[in-house]
């Protein structure tokens, strides 16, 4: 196996309905799963690390979403309160084997994919900045590494 | 201040388990801070810890086993000077070689450590992948571990299940094993992993 790089992408987004209250677990499960499945068709080498997502609302109501594999399903912890038309999106992407931009770029056309047909905004607020030194990786990390050894 | 290090490849549970030890804690009236680095520039764990109400303290943007190393330091010198918490619980991210952590421990400065105590978390519903493309840092993990514990239980197959205990006593016979579902910790379970509470 290649030697994995690992950028992470991290970034919040402010997704908004348009019309009709929205199932938002349905739909940001929909969002993370089609994105690890976007992730490995881009390159089947990749590897899934973890691709999370955390909505707050108030009085400690949370919705936590996480995948970690283009073959499972996401999990949940939380709930959207009822009658919820707005929320603020706090994003994860770290998947190895994929450049920073690559995975900015399939975030957000899945995502605007998404709101289209589900008829809802979605506006990035702000992104992490991209890793200094580009590339995280560990001696110690990836199979080919211990195959030298 | 007792150290508990608590880690695992990304999305094995890590989290979870930080938080279910760190409510026990405050249960038993230890004073509880929590200390998690992740990765990426915006967090995602530090914000669900204080929508909990946990006492959290963060490292983003990199990784403490390499270029927040020095940080991880002043952060745990800074929290035994303003804090005075009974028990640290450091959540590295799960990109993080637990190895490089542990390395950088010793320029800690600040009051004696109690003790230093390694959980590694093993997801069995992708060890088998995991361990054929990144086998030297899921060997490290389980390396450095006191405690190996394989979460999912209730998810995983029973096969995947024994391959992971199989794992981690292929690799670290000497280290406590258990698994659980991370939902409920038996008493026991929260025992070994915290034996200065009992």
């Amino acid at each position: 196996m290649a030697e994995l790089n690992l950028e992470p992408y991290t970034l919040s987004q402010n997704w908004r309905s348009l019309d009709e209250p929205v199932e938002w677990q349905r739909l940001l499960a929909e969002y993370l799963e089609s994105l690890a499945q976007s992730c490995v068709s881009a390159s089947p080498a990749c590897v899934v690390g973890h691709i999370k997502a955390l909505a707050l609302f108030p009085d400690n109501a949370y919705l936590q979403i996480s995948v970690v594999s283009p073959t499972r399903p996401a999990s949940m912890q939380g709930s959207v309160p009822s009658g919820c038309r707005q929320l603020s999106l706090s994003l994860n992407v770290i998947v190895y084997g994929l450049e920073y931009e690559q995975i900015e770029t399939l975030t957000n056309e899945t995502a605007l994919r998404l709101a289209q047909r589900w008829k809802v905004e979605v506006q990035t607020e702000k992104t992490g900045t991209r890793p200094i030194s580009g590339h995280h990786e560990h001696p110690n990390h990836s199979d080919k590494e211990r195959k030298h050894e | 201040m007792h150290l508990l290090l608590i880690t695992g490849f990304l999305g094995s549970g890590k989290t979870t388990l930080v938080i279910r030890l760190a409510r026990a804690a405050v249960a038993h009236q230890q004073r509880t801070a929590v200390l998690v680095n992740e990765i990426g520039e915006i967090g995602i764990d530090n914000q669900l810890m204080r929508q909990l109400d946990l006492n959290v303290w963060e490292l983003l943007g990199g990784c403490i086993c390499c270029t927040l190393s020095g940080d991880l330091v002043s952060t745990l010198q800074q929290l035994d000077r303003d804090y005075q918490p009974d028990l640290v619980l450091l959540e590295p991210s799960g990109a993080a070689d637990p190895a490089g952590v542990l390395r950088a421990l010793p320029y800690y400065q600040g009051a004696p450590l109690d003790s230093i105590r390694k959980i590694a978390i093993l997801d069995p519903l992708r060890l088998g992948f995991l361990y054929e493309v990144m086998t030297p840092l899921i060997t490290s993990t389980i390396e450095q571990a006191d405690l190996v514990l394989v979460s999912k239980c209730d998810l995983a197959s029973p096969d995947e299940i024994a391959f992971a205990r199989q794992t981690a006593q292929d690799v670290k016979p000497q280290a406590g094993l258990f698994q659980t579902d991370l939902q409920d910790l038996s008493p026991e379970l929260i025992a070994a992993m915290l034996p200065w509470l009992s």
